[in-house]
């Protein structure tokens, strides 16, 4: 009986540790502000230069930091090295240690864990999923204070939308990002009898030509069914109020033109101009798209450079045109961004990388980079960069070129987007459920966007709440 | 008067008193001898104590405490909010359909997960020439990347994948089955994928296992007339119920766990809708959303999986005994 009882112990003890063990998150004691910015809740110290009302001094930037980008190495190795040595020339003493986080799903998790056990590099690459919460956490050096005027750099309109700290404090520097194209089979077009060399201009032309690609019959798809990287940017285009001006509340739940994009969605689902399984498909659709008979491609530039190196037939039937962005409005802009941790120890250097690192003139290096070599399509954020844009080869045939001319165009035109803070993790599951339900035919339209609204809402009640 | 036990005792007692452990200095002894003071192997245990308590019993305490916080993946303990976040739960339809695919899940793996692999070491327990070779085969499965793996399944059950492709190709169905998309579908083919790794590992314990059946057994059985069906459940089942019933354990912890093969079948959407979500991609999505998480929240839907983890292994273990009993 006793031996049993040991046993049963075990066991359940076994249970304990397999089911619970794995889950156990980061403690720490609650603390308060201590003057200037507040505090972050976090377990280790943090330095209170880094919380006063005092601006960095960066002319003794020495020592040495951690620099951690997301998916970039391998690619940009030459460029990064290049820059680092060179920013170590001009600052004797300093040293910058770069790392880099593969850019997988699983980046703002391993992100936010980081910066709750404060492991976090001291100058960091964020996504625009993840500033929002690691602003509201307190975890970001605020740049107004830190280093005033350095907003004066960057787009208007963008740095205007990141005021997402404390009190409005800016927390992050715009860094990089590609602007939304429209990318397209010319031949999937042509089978079905539209004009190959006149892509949609609007969202209705753009539901039209699915429409016409779907009756036509080819046995080709229209669209890629995992629209979770640009539904925004459509829904934007269709002229959806996603959240109220002061970002409190999600309203897209009344708004006809986000019942028009399911119902157009579930009409060319129920036709067949979707992959059925492409509605949680990868998210990358390069590989549907290299198939040769999907008419719409992922609408970035640099994602030609995939459909290039994997099947150069269709790339060379590929058409590009500029986003379905409506008259009277601007393109959207969902870039990459660079802060500093909360949590440095040597706040003079992170703050002198991360002002050269964002700096007209390095990302405006960047850039050229990407277009020497061939290997991707982004463009800066920075006004002096923006005005100094290689000029593209208007006449090139080339996708890739055409590709670059149109988006340089609209990213001197951008503006950021607050609902693109917002709409990340659990909210845009809650979105992007409900609409693929719709879509698939599980739920009516009208009741998907009620039900994704009420639960964005609950979501982001809490959170403001917090 | 003095029982047999009673006139035993005295001498072992004597002894014991008589030899006393020495205590430290230890300079008049040689060797192991030097290291017999009675609170060393506390101090061996010391060590694996430290661990369990650092990554098993800390972490497992901690999780019951934070289910009853309204703590968040960035702001530390958060405030106690006593049973608000079991309530939340309670109230989520999105949580309890996480908890039946979890269930049905389990229930189906389990019994499969015991029986194939004891049918497939029974093919191959047999030193036939050649037979390592077939061992080896069917132990590749158990050492791939579950990742691997699940991205060639993805490859094969996908809607013009191979499965589907053959399956038109035989005029059996008229359009591709939704081995992803649909709900139960993608349950099932994630089963298949944990059977379809995990056989050969269950295969080798019962390689093992049935190693050590008495083969006279199978020679009387024999003799008596028993075929090889009756053999099976007579003398081969008997003789690896224990192991059975580990690997029902294990396979029931595991089942109820599941997430790498839902979540990568689904790209992590847990199907169209995230109907198909289990209870652990539940947990990792209220819990650790950077912006909108609650580890409060997925704190208590782990204490839920270790009751319901627990339930059911005490479950088991009730019908087992009783088939013993029978």
């Amino acid at each position: 009986m006793k031996r049993k009882n040991i046993v049963g112990s075990a066991a359940v003890f076994a249970v304990a540790c397999l089911t619970l063990s794995g889950c156990a998150g980061g403690a720490s004691d609650s603390s308060s502000s201590t003057g200037g910015a507040p505090k972050p809740d976090v377990s280790c110290d943090v330095p209170a230069a880094n919380l006063d009302n005092k601006a960095v001094d960066t002319s003794e930037a020495t020592g040495e930091i951690t620099f951690m980008t997301q998916g970039l190495k391998g690619t940009f190795d030459d460029f990064f090295t290049a820059q680092i040595a060179e920013f170590e020339a001009e600052h004797p003493g300093a040293k910058i240690n770069w790392t880099d986080m593969g850019g997988d799903a699983d980046f703002d998790t391993k992100m936010v864990t980081q910066a709750a056990n404060c492991s976090m590099a001291d100058v960091i690459n964020v996504p625009s999923s993840t500033v929002l919460a690691l602003s509201k956490a307190n975890l970001l050096l605020d740049f107004d204070t830190k280093s005033p005027d350095l907003g004066e750099t960057f787009v208007p309109t963008v740095w205007d939308s990141i005021d997402l700290g404390a009190d409005g404090a800016h927390t992050a520097l715009p860094w990089y990002w590609g602007p939304f194209i429209t990318t397209y089979n010319k031949e999937v077009f042509e089978r079905a009898g539209l004009d190959p060399n006149t892509p949609p201009a609007t969202m209705d032309e753009y539901f039209e030509a699915a429409h016409t690609i779907a009756d036509a019959k080819t046995g080709d798809y229209a669209i890629y069914g995992n629209t979770d990287w640009y539904l925004l940017n459509q829904w934007r285009n269709m002229g959806v109020e996603m959240m109220n001006s002061d970002t409190t509340e999600f309203t897209f739940g009344d708004d006809k033109q986000a019942l028009k994009w399911i119902t157009e969605m579930a009409a060319l689902y129920e036709k067949g101009a979707i992959p059925k399984d492409s509605i949680i498909g990868d998210l990358d659709q390069s590989k549907a798209y290299n198939a040769g008979n999907l008419a719409f491609g992922t609408p970035n530039a640099s994602f030609l450079r995939s459909v290039k190196e994997n099947n150069a037939a269709v790339y060379d039937v590929t058409g590009v045109g500029s986003d379905t962005v409506p008259e009277g409005s601007n393109p959207l802009f969902s870039g990459q961004y660079i802060s500093v941790s909360v949590t440095t120890e040597n706040t003079p250097l992170a703050v002198a990388w991360a002002e050269h690192i964002a700096s007209a003139e390095q990302e405006l290096a960047w850039v050229n980079y990407g277009i020497e070599t061939n290997t991707t399509v982004i463009f800066p954020v920075a006004n002096e960069a923006l005005d100094n844009l290689q000029a593209a080869d208007t006449t090139s045939t080339d996708p890739m070129d055409q590709a670059r001319t149109l988006a340089a165009e609209a990213a001197t035109q951008a503006e950021a987007y607050p609902a693109d803070f917002y709409v990340t993790g659990a909210v845009q599951k809650a979105l992007v459920d409900n609409v693929n339900q719709a879509i698939v035919g599980q739920l009516e339209p009208q009741a998907a966007l009620d039900a994704a609204e009420s639960k964005m809402n609950t979501l982001l009640a809490k959170l403001l709440a917090d | 008067m003095a029982t047999l036990t009673d006139v035993k005792r005295p001498p072992r007692q004597t002894e014991r008193a008589t030899k006393k452990r020495p205590r430290t200095s230890g300079k008049d002894l040689n060797g192991a001898a030097r290291f017999r003071p009675a609170w060393m192997p506390l101090l061996w245990l010391l060590a694996p104590i430290g661990v369990v308590a650092a990554f098993y019993l800390y972490p497992f305490l901690n999780i019951i405490f934070l289910s009853f916080t309204d703590a968040s993946p960035l702001s530390g303990n958060g405030d106690f909010v006593g049973l608000e976040n079991y309530q939340f739960l309670a109230n989520d339809p999105v949580f309890w359909n996480a908890v039946l695919n979890s269930v049905v899940y389990a229930i189906c793996v389990v019994p499969l997960m015991v029986a194939l692999p004891l049918l497939l070491a029974v093919l191959l327990k047999d030193h036939i020439p050649g037979i390592g070779f077939f061992r080896s085969l069917f132990y590749i499965p158990a050492i791939s990347s579950l990742v691997v793996v699940s991205l060639a399944w993805t490859a094969i059950l996908k809607d013009n994948g191979t499965l589907n492709t053959t399956l038109m190709d035989l005029q059996l169905i008229s359009e591709p089955l939704p081995f992803l998309t649909g709900r139960w579908f993608l349950l099932f083919s994630a089963m298949a994928v944990t059977l379809w790794q995990g056989l050969p590992y269950y295969m080798v314990l019962y390689l093992a296992a049935l190693s050590n059946v008495d083969r006279s057994l199978y020679e009387a059985a024999a003799v008596d007339g028993a075929g090889p069906i009756r053999r099976f459940f007579t003398v081969t089942v008997p003789g690896v119920r224990i192991m059975m019933s580990l690997v029902g354990i294990l396979t029931m912890i595991g089942s109820i766990k599941i997430f790498t093969e839902v979540h990568l079948l689904s790209n992590g959407s847990g199907g169209i809708g995230g109907e198909s979500q289990t209870l652990t991609m539940y947990i990792r999505s209220v819990g650790l959303d950077p912006t909108y998480g609650s580890l409060g929240q997925g704190a208590a839907g782990s204490v839920f999986l270790f009751l319901l983890t627990l339930g059911l292994l005490l479950m088991s273990q009730r019908l087992n005994r009783k088939a013993e009993e029978q």
